[in-house]
């Protein structure tokens, strides 16, 4: 699934490491996440959602497979 | 209860341990399986007791560090890797149930009967505890 995590986490001048220590998560999760190797559960997009300050549909961009 | 189950796996390597030094003590002209016995015991409780003594060093580690503590913590915790772990639990099945079935029929072709029985006896409670997990969480899911 893609995502604008990157983008959202270097706007807010933020390195993997840290986002992953204010979600509790392991930095390779981030890492994964944003290369979109890994979708993240509901809970865990909703952290991201709310540490942001946006919503689930701005950081995650889901496409119908056809 | 997991965290309970700890001290009493490593009472139990200690008292495997002892056991198959107190065999070998008591039975030094031994035939047969208690020839081998002393040992399959020492080998058991001595690997056990190594997992144990290992485990109390990692907790005073973290106990003395509470930031290694804390990313400890997170790794355990983390979904990708609970997801990671999972997965390579499930494929380790497939390979331990096909390791499982070619060992039996090995042993059947060498004409190695008990052993035969032994190893299919465990694929059958592989295979078996599979079904009953997948039960069991099921209902809890």
């Amino acid at each position: 699934m893609k995502n604008r995590l990157e983008e959202i986490r270097k706007q807010h001048n933020m390195t993997q490491e840290e986002l992953a220590i204010a979600l509790e998560v392991s930095r390779q999760t981030i890492g994964s996440l944003e290369n979109g190797r890994y979708n993240p559960s509901i809970i865990l997009a909703l952290k991201i959602a709310r540490y942001f300050d946006t919503t689930v549909e701005n950081v995650f961009i889901y496409e119908e497979e056809n | 209860m997991k965290k309970q189950c700890k001290p009493i796996i490593f009472y139990f390597g200690m008292l495997a341990f002892a056991t198959g030094m107190l065999l070998k003590f008591l039975l030094p002209e031994a035939d047969g399986t208690l020839k081998i016995l002393p040992f399959v015991l020492s080998g058991f409780g001595a690997g056990i007791i190594g997992v144990g003594v290992a485990s109390m060093f990692a907790k005073k580690i973290r106990q003395k560090d509470p930031e290694a503590a804390k990313r400890y913590e997170i790794e355990e915790m983390d979904e990708r890797n609970i997801r990671l772990r999972e997965k390579a639990g499930l494929s380790t099945w497939y390979i331990t149930t096909f390791t499982l079935a070619f060992l039996s029929l090995g042993f059947v072709v060498f004409e190695m009967n008990v052993a035969a029985l032994f190893s299919m006896a465990a694929l059958l409670l592989h295979i078996v505890c599979l079904f009953v997990f997948i039960y069991v969480y099921n209902r809890k899911i």
